[in-house]
Formats: structure tokens, C-alpha cells, sequence
């Protein structure tokens, strides 16, 4: 409803955008113009939603022309802010008609009189980019939490809706508050739309969809010293593999990065949905494996590996990671012996989020100076391994010097890159996408696009955590709310070793 | 035409317009002040978003828009004596009530009056800072309507379109349409006219309607639209006083048929009217002077006033543990937080120098000892928790500009350049902002927080406070010297004290706190020489000494009586704090 109605009233703002057209006479000058978010000269996929932006400079009139090789444009005027905002439908049709071509775009900026700015291009790709992004929507955060949701963006209509939300777990002044934190919203990447993500505190779990039917698991069974954390689905099994962390969180005093989130131990295990059985994969008690991720054909599980762990928060500093991988046989649900991949702990580097390509060929992950958080880290950096050569570089076309920026995943082609950036200013996380072509190299990343274009810019939350989804999350907020409601959180079956002693006599193991 | 015989009724209400003036301005100053930073709205598109499309949307928007106007105390009280001045007047107008009930025409107003008065502790925590503007501004429309009602209803295109714009305004009034509509049935009612119509829409709007609008329309829960019209307060006493303003609008309506039976004689009525008014004001209204004060020495703070905070403090007899954090920072910006600190009973004062952080998010206290980090992580957790404010994207602003994060900086400062009172502090941050570090030489408060600022990198886990946050480095700034050997003598951290004595000291002005510590570290094992090196007199070595000789007059359960008994001649020392600060468990034990 409110949707249509605000469509009914941009119709009516728009209308008078009917009779668009260039000014007669305009000056060029030799200047690009600045717009937010910078999307000159980019490559964009061809069902991208419109590429709103801002024209950040003094103005009484902005035109904007977008046009193709053939002669075909579109005309669009600025507001009164200089927003430029293309029309869903008249963009749609011009972008499939015009996919695998190079659009110009001209500014025409009225200041005094009419200037004509640079023109920029935007390079139109066939290959399409995954409808959906999730990710969660948070303050840039400490330890505590208020307000959070996790939101689905639609990447072709410039839509978003949430999935799940916990503001109306907040009963002031009543005094149960279940507001507690929801995080890690992640959806197998067979289109099947089964997800996954976390409401923790008293009541909450694992809160899983699979086959359209939602159920609250505690994940934290047996001897597991920590609940279930990132997750990784199977491509196509029932399987999720988790790591589970115990995760220690400081506040540096004058370090930049603010917050330092450190591992005192982590291991990884597998979640069987249709058994509903855990298992360990890793079960080290001096060695630290977080950030699982599937290859695309499920026979590889890759991790970020240390063997620097029990280090005191003091020595933060020298907690290193590597990268390693694991074989995985389906059939036998067996796994091999993990292999290590790279040597960054040795030239004092720590590498993690590993992200392989659909195709294999190449796998992008995150390199730092310390840690396992290098998404707060100024010179946390984006490098990509050629999985066939076992070489890797700095993959400097996506990489902001001193600003975080790593991979959060692939589209299901294999073509774009979803990164997550703090380069806006250090601190808020924005979205990016880049084109990845055959050889491995990346075009200039573009921003997340918004049907208002100054959304980043003045949207005070971070998008934490986000990944490309197939298919619209079925999960809506009354949906958690009336699960959260009516289901009990059901522990699942553990199957392992357990560490902690048990009774003699009873057989129970013994509660500390 | 103004009428001779209603100037008692303009005069009442001319009264009543200054008294309530009066009241906000001059007593309730503070609270009014803090309701406007403790605020937050922006032009964005963003924003208008996120508030327009509930229902009740636009009235809350409309009351966080006039929130803003309370930057200016003189204005804000102005407006909101001015509004409840109307409601008065609106009441009387829209309800009838007759000549002899005219008191009573000021009891809704009165109650809304104490939605600020009565504001106490609430205002630290999660609070919607213009419930109060919203109600008071959905009250006037509701009583428009009943206006309306009165003085055109005899037009049968105007009583019957009446009830339907009421209902019509749900999505954009919440409650307060269905308070309109209310009014507009009593009327009706009492009238005879369009009973059955008004009813069926009264009914309609009360069930269908939220529906419609609230789950429908907005996905929101059902009615949420009418709870968020009376539960926009953290606090259930506000929610109370809100509710009985909002109720006390049509039972007045009601009354108008009762005035010749019950109320005969036009003076009781009048003289009960004015009684319930007061008694209302007087016991909702918060009064605790601590809590005012409170609030005076975090604006203070916030200005960087020293003395004026350390002359509220002063004025307060004893010190809460919150009043002593903003002393403890105005004296170590006026130089005096060695000479003076123990000079106050600081005894019932709780554990920490300044209260760590998930006591009162007051990240004001860990800017100006230094801390930008801290401070931006309080000021952060905070607006998780208690939601986003102008003094909460100032102090961001600051932190990030005084940390050298420009763009950061430029986010915060955008935000606040979108409410046009603030364009004087939005004007200097940009300053700041073009002009880097140097602007810092202008500004002598960011400036003393700029040298404070830590030299050397520590973690924290938890929470702290700032005196310890104090101890934990190796290496510190000149500028904080002083308090480090503050926090030492804080913490009783002899050990450290003993330490820190020679490098934070200054030969000829050793303060008389410290001498007084030298001793008692002398006299728990520490080597005499630190007497020497504090300049010790034989005055402050024989005080200290009579102060423990007096002290083992009484036996360990008589913990209480020494303390009040060695209060008048040793209070103002630190060995009275030593032994009795209300942070000393140990030395309570023993």
C-alpha cells in the first residue's frame, strides 16, 4: 500500500520531468562532476536497479542524459537537491535493451549558465547479478546492542524489506526484555530460499528455514564450549557447517579500530538439518579454525586457520591466521586432512574470510595486519588467489588503501563480487559490487544503489555481514515474532566425544 | 467580538499562560533544555521515512519538529505555555462547559503541564523526548474538531463530515483521531444529533481502522497506533499522567450536562477546580534538588562552564555519585583536583572518581579526561540503547574530529546541520572540519582534551571508570598527571601512588591530600623518603597521626559512629576518605 502510494507521488513529482530536454547552449568544462555515490565510470550488471546518485555541487538545474551507442537515451532532471533519480521502468527497458554496451553519461549542471561536465560510462554486462542481498543493519558496533534488524535488499527494483527484527522484543517499561542480538543471516545457494540466521540470548537459537518450515535449534550442544557462530551451507546438501567461537571482545584506547574481537578458542562443526545432529569437523585445543566457506561443488570446506591461539588479550597483536581447506567426501560424510594453504602467519600477516568462486577458479579473502577481525582494521585488504597457479595478489582494483575492505561473496554466475567497505569514512560498512571477468580482474566497485541516492550518506547503521541470496527471504518479522512466540527451542542431537567429565555412576556429565 | 464578561475567563487564562512560563523556564529549565538534546530530528528523506509511515506518523513528526524549539528555554517554554494555554481555551470552547465549571477548563492542561514537570530520572533513560509536544498538539486537534462540532454542527454537511475526517485522520493522529472522534460523540450524543451515524463511525474507526491502517498499511501490530498515542514514555507514572490528561477530555465533555444540578454555586466549583489543579501540579511534578542539580553540571559540562559546575556542586550538601563525576572533571580543568578533591565528604559517594560507563552513558566525562575512544564507544552504546540524540551526534562529531576522522566527522555534522537551531555548532565543526588541528588553538577546552589524550595503547574488556582507566597505562600525557595521582589516591593504590610521586609532582606545590598519603604510605611499609620527596610538614605528619590514634578509639563495630563522630574535625581530609570513603571494603572489613 504505502509502496504504490509513494509511487503515486513520485508519478506526480515526475511529472513535469516529462518535458525534460538538454539546454540549447551549455559550456564544456574540462571537470568531472562529483556525484555520491561515485559511479563514474563503472561496469554494471544488466538488471541493476536505476543507479540514483547526487549531483554534489552548487546547482539551479541539472540535466542528466544517459545514452547508448545506438542514439537511444534517457533524459532525466535533478531536484531541487540535485538528486537524480531514473524512472524503475524506463531504466529497465533501456538496460536489457542495452546489455553488453558502454552507456555515456552527461551532466549538465546550471549554475549561472549551463555547464557541461566530462561524461563518464557505464558499461552494461549481460551477465546478471543475484537479485538479493541480506545483511544486517547495526550501529558500528561495541559490545552492546539496541534496535537491530536484518533486511533483504532488492538489487534490480532498489526495494528493501526486513526479515527479522527484535525491536518489539523491547517491552519498556514493561520488565521482560528479550531484545536480544540477531545476527548472521545466511541462505543456501541452490535457490531452495533455506536460510538460516541467529537470535541469541535466553530464548533464542539457530533460527532455521528449510523446506519453507522455520524452527528455533540450540546449536550449543555437548561438550561445545560456545554456540554455533559463521555459518556455511552446503551448495547443495542438508549440511551447514558452523565455527563455533569463544569470542573475546576489547576496546582499545587509542587504536583507531576501536574494538578488537578476539578468539580465545574456536573450532568447527557440521549441522546435519535432516538429522538434526551435530558434529565436530575441527576439535583442536591449541589451534583456532573460524570462517567457514564452501567450494561450489561442496567437496572442499575452506577456513581461517591459526596455531597462535591461547595468547592473552594482551598480545593481541601476534594472533595470526592462515588460510586451509579440508575435503569433504558427500557421500561417506567424511572428512579428509586439512591442508594449509598459505604462509601469511610466517611474514607476520593474517589472512581470513576466505570467499572460492562458483567456477573454483579463484578465491578472494581478506588480508590483515593481526587478528580475526579485519573488517574493523584500517589495513585490512582484499587479495585473490588463483586457485589453479596456487598464486595470489593484492587485488589493488577493489582494494582502498588504509580503509577495510573484503569479500562477502560471489554471485551465483561467478561474475560479481559483493564487497564489504568501510572506505566512506572508517567507520560505517557500506556495500560494494564489482565485476570479476575471466582472467580474475575486477572493475571499479560500485555502491549498493538506493532510491535515494543520499541513503548512504546519511544512514547512520552499518551493513554487517552481507551476502547475496537467490530467492526473497521467506521469513518476514511477524513470522519470527510468532515463532519466537509458539515454538520451543529444541537442542539438537550431538554427535562427538565428550570432553567433560562424566559420572561414574550415572553416566551424566558433571555440571561445574 | 470579545465580550466584557468573559475577561475574568482571559484574565484566568493570561494567569495561567505565565505561571506556566514561569514554572518551565524558571524551575524546569533544565528538564526542558535536556528534553531538546536529548531529541533528534533531520529534513531527510531517510527520517520522514521512518517516522511518517505509522499511524500517529504525522503528529510525531510534527512534535519532534516543535521538540526543536526548546533549544531556545525562553522560546520552548513559550510555545508550551502557549499550546497549553490553548488547550484551556479549546476545552472550553469545544466541551461548553459552563461559566461555573470554568476551573476545570484547566485541569487537561494542567496534567499535560506535568508531562515536563513530572519528568524525573526518565529522561536518562529511552524516552521519546516530545511525547509531551505530540500529546499536547493531538489534544488541540482532537478539541478542534469538538469546536468545530460546537459552533457549526447545526450544518448538516458539517456533522456529518465531521466524524468522517476524524477517522480519516487515524493514519496521520493515531489515538488522537479517535479522541476527536470521542468528543464529537459525547456532543452528539448530548445534542441528539447523528447519534447512530457518529456511533457506527466511532466503532468503525475504533476496530476497522487499525486494522486497516496499523497492520494493513503500515505492518505494524494491530492498534499500535492508538498504544503509541499514550505509551510513548519509558515510564509508567508519565504514561499515567498522559493518560489521565488525554481521558480527562471527554469526561469533561460529559460534564457539560451535570453543571446546573451538582455544581449550584459557581464559587466551589471554581475554588475545587483550581484545588485538583494544583494538587495535580504539586504532587506530580519531580522535585529533588539532586536531580536538577544533576542536569545543571551536565550542561554545564557539556559547555565547558568549570566553575559554574563546581558552584552547583557546592551548592548541594551531599554529593551523588554523578554530581561528584562532573566535579571531579571541573576541577581538573580548573587545576584544583589536587587541592580540592578531598576537600568535600566524599564518604557516601559510591565506588568510582566518575561513574563508569553504564551508569549514565555520560561520555561528555570520558571526553574531557581524554578519552575519544571511550567516549565514542559511551556515546554509541548509549544511542543503541537509549536512541540517537543532537548531544550524542555532537559528541561523535567532536570525538571524530579531535581523533583526525574527517569524513566520519562530516556524517555526524550533516545530521545535525538538518535542524536549524544548531547551525551555530554546525558552523564551528566545520570549522574544525576545514581547518584540521589548528583550529584546536582556538579552542582551549578541545584543546586541553586533545593533550590529554592517551600516548600509549591499553585494551579494555569491560566497563571502568575513568579513574581507572587512569592507572592502566604506562606512560601518560603531562596533562594528566594530576589525575593519575588523583586516581591513585582514589583507588588507595599506595603502591602505585608511592610510584607515580616523583614524575607527577611539582617541588613548592605539593598538595596538602598528597603530604597526608605520603604518611599513611610511610606508615604502611613505603620507603619514609616519599615524605621527603612530598614536602611533609610536621603539622600533616602529626594530623595524620592523631586521625589514626582517634580512629583506634573504637572498636570494629563501631565503624559508623567514627566516621560520624571524626567527620567535623577530619572530613575534609584524606585520611578520613582513606579510611572511610565508601569505595573501602577492605579497610570496612578490618
Amino acid at each position: 500500500m504505502m509502496k504504490i502510494l509513494s509511487r503515486v507521488i513520485w508519478l506526480l513529482l515526475l511529472l513535469p520531468a516529462c518535458g525534460t530536454s538538454l539546454p540549447k547552449e551549455a559550456e564544456e568544462v574540462d571537470v568531472e562532476a562529483q556525484i555520491y555515490p561515485d559511479y563514474r565510470n563503472v561496469v554494471i550488471p544488466a538488471n541493476v536497479a536505476p543507479l540514483n546518485f547526487r549531483v554534489e555541487q552548487p546547482l539551479n538545474g541539472c540535466v542528466v542524459r544517459v545514452s547508448a551507442r545506438n542514439g537511444e537515451e534517457i533524459l532525466v532532471e535533478a531536484d531541487g537537491k540535485g538528486d537524480v533519480r531514473f524512472p524503475l521502468k524506463k531504466w529497465k527497458s533501456f538496460m536489457v535493451n542495452h546489455a553488453d554496451d558502454s552507456l555515456s553519461v552527461d551532466l549538465y549542471v546550471k549554475d549561472k549558465s549551463w555547464m557541461h561536465y566530462n561524461s563518464f560510462s557505464w558499461v552494461v554486462k549481460p551477465d546478471s547479478i543475484d537479485p538479493i542481498m541480506t545483511c544486517r543493519l547495526i550501529e558500528p558496533s561495541y559490545r552492546g546492542h539496541g534496535a537491530l534488524s536484518l533486511v533483504s535488499y532488492n538489487l534490480e527494483d532498489n526495494t528493501s524489506r526486513v526479515i527479522a527484527e527484535n525491536e518489539k522484543l523491547r517491552h519498556e517499561p514493561f520488565p521482560v526484555n528479550r531484545q536480544s542480538c540477531l545476527n548472521c543471516h545466511s541462505q543456501q545457494r541452490n535457490g531452495s530460499g533455506n536460510s538460516l540466521f541467529f537470535y541469541r540470548g535466553e530464548h533464542g537459537g539457530l533460527v532455521l528455514t528449510y523446506n519453507g518450515k522455520s524452527r528455533i535449534i540450540n546449536s550449543r550442544v555437548g561438550d561445545m564450549y560456545a554456540s554455533t557462530t559463521y555459518p556455511a551451507w552446503h551448495p547443495y546438501l542438508p549440511l551447514i557447517a558452523f565455527s563455533i567461537n569463544a569470542v573475546g571482545q576489547t576496546y582499545p584506547v587509542s587504536d583507531p579500530s576501536k574494538t578488537e574481537v578476539i578468539d580465545d578458542r574456536s573450532d568447527m562443526v557440521l549441522y546435519d538439518i535432516e538429522k538434526d545432529e551435530i558434529s565436530y569437523i575441527t576439535k583442536t585445543k591449541n589451534r583456532l579454525e573460524t570462517f567457514p566457506c564452501w567450494s561450489a561443488d561442496g567437496k572442499f570446506l575452506y577456513f581461517a586457520y591459526s596455531d597462535s591461539a591461547a595468547l592473552t588479550t594482551s598480545v593481541y597483536q601476534r594472533l595470526r591466521y592462515d588460510l586451509a581447506r579440508i575435503s569433504f567426501d558427500a557421500d561417506s560424510l567424511s572428512w579428509g586432512e586439512p591442508q594449509v594453504l598459505t604462509d601469511f602467519a610466517k611474514r607476520a600477516l593474517s589472512a581470513n574470510y576466505p570467499q572460492p568462486s562458483p567456477d573454483g577458479r579463484f578465491m578472494l579473502f581478506a588480508v590483515s595486519k593481526y587478528g580475526c577481525s579485519p573488517y574493523r582494521h584500517a589495513d585490512c585488504d582484499i587479495y585473490v588467489m588463483d586457485m589453479e597457479q596456487g598464486t595470489y595478489r593484492l587485488a589493488h582494483e577493489v582494494d582502498t588503501p588504509n580503509a577495510s575492505d573484503y569479500c562477502r561473496g560471489w554471485s551465483r554466475n561467478g561474475h560479481w563480487i559483493l564487497i564489504s567497505s568501510r572506505k566512506d569514512d572508517g567507520n560505517y560498512g557500506r556495500v560494494y559490487f564489482s565485476y570479476c571477468d575471466e582472467t580474475g580482474h575486477f572493475s571499479k566497485p560500485f555502491q549498493l544503489p538506493h532510491e535515494y541516492p543520499a541513503h548512504d550518506l546519511e544512514f547512520l547503521k552499518s551493513y554487517n555481514a552481507p551476502e547475496f541470496a537467490q530467492v526473497e527471504p521467506i521469513m518476514t518479522p511477524s513470522e519470527f515474532y510468532h515463532l519466537l512466540d509458539t515454538s520451543h527451542v529444541q537442542p539438537a542431537n550431538y554427535r562427538g566425544t565428550m570432553d567433560i567429565p562424566v559420572d561414574a555412576n550415572s553416566g551424566a556429565s558433571v555440571i561445574r | 467580538m470579545f465580550k466584557l464578561r468573559e475577561l475574568p475567563c482571559w484574565m484566568a487564562r493570561a494567569i495561567f499562560f505565565a505561571l506556566s512560563f514561569i514554572l518551565l523556564y524558571f524551575c524546569y529549565g533544565e528538564v526542558v533544555n535536556r528534553l531538546f538534546w536529548n531529541g533528534y530530528f533531520a529534513t531527510n528523506e531517510l527520517y520522514r521515512d521512518a517516522v511518517l509511515p505509522h499511524a500517529g506518523g504525522l503528529l510525531r513528526y510534527v512534535g519532534q519538529f516543535l521538540n526543536q524549539l526548546l533549544y531556545y528555554p525562553a522560546w520552548g517554554a513559550l510555545l508550551i505555555a502557549a499550546l497549553l494555554t490553548l488547550v484551556s481555551y479549546g476545552v472550553a470552547c469545544g466541551c461548553s462547559l459552563k461559566r461555573n465549571l470554568f476551573a476545570f477548563t484547566f485541569l487537561p492542561a494542567v496534567l499535560l503541564l506535568a508531562l515536563y514537570t513530572g519528568v524525573g530520572y526518565q529522561i536518562y533513560m529511552r524516552i521519546d523526548t516530545s511525547f509531551a509536544l505530540q500529546t499536547i498538539v493531538g489534544s488541540i486537534v482532537a478539541l478542534l474538531f469538538a469546536c468545530v462540532n460546537e459552533r457549526f454542527g447545526q450544518c448538516r454537511w458539517v456533522s456529518l463530515s465531521l466524524p468522517l475526517i476524524a477517522a480519516l485522520c487515524y493514519p496521520l493522529l493515531g489515538g488522537f483521531s479517535l479522541l476527536a472522534l470521542t468528543l464529537l460523540l459525547i456532543t452528539n450524543c448530548y445534542s441528539k444529533r447523528l447519534v447512530f451515524y457518529t456511533s457506527g463511525i466511532f466503532l468503525v474507526a475504533l476496530i476497522l481502522l487499525p486494522y486497516l491502517f496499523d497492520v494493513v498499511c503500515f505492518g505494524d501490530d494491530y492498534a499500535k497506533g492508538i498504544i503509541s498515542t499514550v505509551l510513548p514514555a519509558s515510564s509508567m507514572k508519565m504514561s499515567m499522567v498522559q493518560i489521565s490528561a488525554i481521558f480527562s477530555l471527554p469526561i469533561l465533555s460529559y460534564l457539560r450536562r451535570y453543571d446546573e444540578r451538582v455544581w449550584k454555586k459557581a464559587g466551589v466549583s471554581q475554588i475545587a477546580g483550581v484545588a485538583l489543579s494544583l494538587v495535580a501540579i504539586f504532587s506530580l511534578s519531580y522535585k529533588n534538588s539532586l536531580y536538577f542539580s544533576e542536569l545543571k553540571a551536565s550542561r554545564l559540562t557539556e559547555s565547558y562552564q568549570w566553575e559554574k559546575v563546581l558552584a552547583v556542586c557546592d551548592k548541594e550538601e551531599s554529593l551523588s555519585r554523578t554530581l561528584n563525576a562532573y566535579r571531579v572533571i571541573a576541577l581538573a580543568n580548573t587545576g584544583k583536583l589536587s587541592t580540592q578533591l578531598f576537600k568535600r565528604d566524599l564518604t557516601f559517594v559510591a565506588t568510582d572518581m566518575t561513574p563508569n560507563e553504564h551508569v549514565l552513558f555520560e561520555d561528555a566525562l570520558f571526553f574531557n579526561a581524554g578519552f575519544i575512544n571511550s567516549s565514542t564507544r559511551v556515546s554509541i552504546e548509549a544511542w543503541q540503547r537509549l536512541g540517537i540524540s543532537y548531544r550524542r551526534i555532537r559528541n561523535l562529531a567532536i570525538c571524530a574530529l579531535i581523533n583526525g576522522e574527517k569524513q566520519l566527522a562530516l556524517r555526524y555534522i550533516n545530521q545535525l546541520s538538518q535542524t536549524s537551531v544548531l547551525s551555530d555548532c554546525v558552523d564551528e565543526l566545520n570549522r574544525f572540519a576545514s581547518e584540521g588541528n589548528a583550529y584546536l588553538q582556538k579552542h582551549p577546552h578541545w584543546m586541553t582534551v586533545a593533550t590529554r589524550m592517551p600516548v600509549e595503547n591499553a585494551l579494555f574488556v569491560g566497563s571502568a571508570s575513568v579513574s581507572r582507566y587512569f592507572l592502566c597505562f604506562n606512560a601518560l600525557p603531562q596533562a594528566c598527571f594530576e589525575f593519575r595521582l588523583m586516581s591513585d589516591l582514589w583507588e588507595r593504590n599506595m603502591k602505585a601512588f608511592t610510584f607515580d610521586l616523583g614524575s607527577c609532582l611539582t617541588p613548592g606545590k605539593v598538595p596538602a591530600c598528597v603530604k597526608e598519603a605520603s604518611v599513611i604510605a610511610a606508615m604502611n611499609g613505603a620507603n619514609p623518603s616519599v615524605m621527603k620527596l612530598a614536602e611533609v610538614d610536621d603539622v600533616t605528619r602529626t594530623n595524620v597521626k592523631n586521625f589514626f590514634m582517634a580512629l583506634q578509639r573504637y572498636r570494629k563495630d563501631q565503624f559508623e559512629k567514627a566516621r560520624n563522630d571524626l567527620r567535623s574535625r577530619y572530613g575534609k581530609s584524606y585520611c578520613y576518605f582513606y579510611v572511610f570513603g565508601a569505595n573501602n571494603n577492605q579497610l570496612k572489613e578490618k
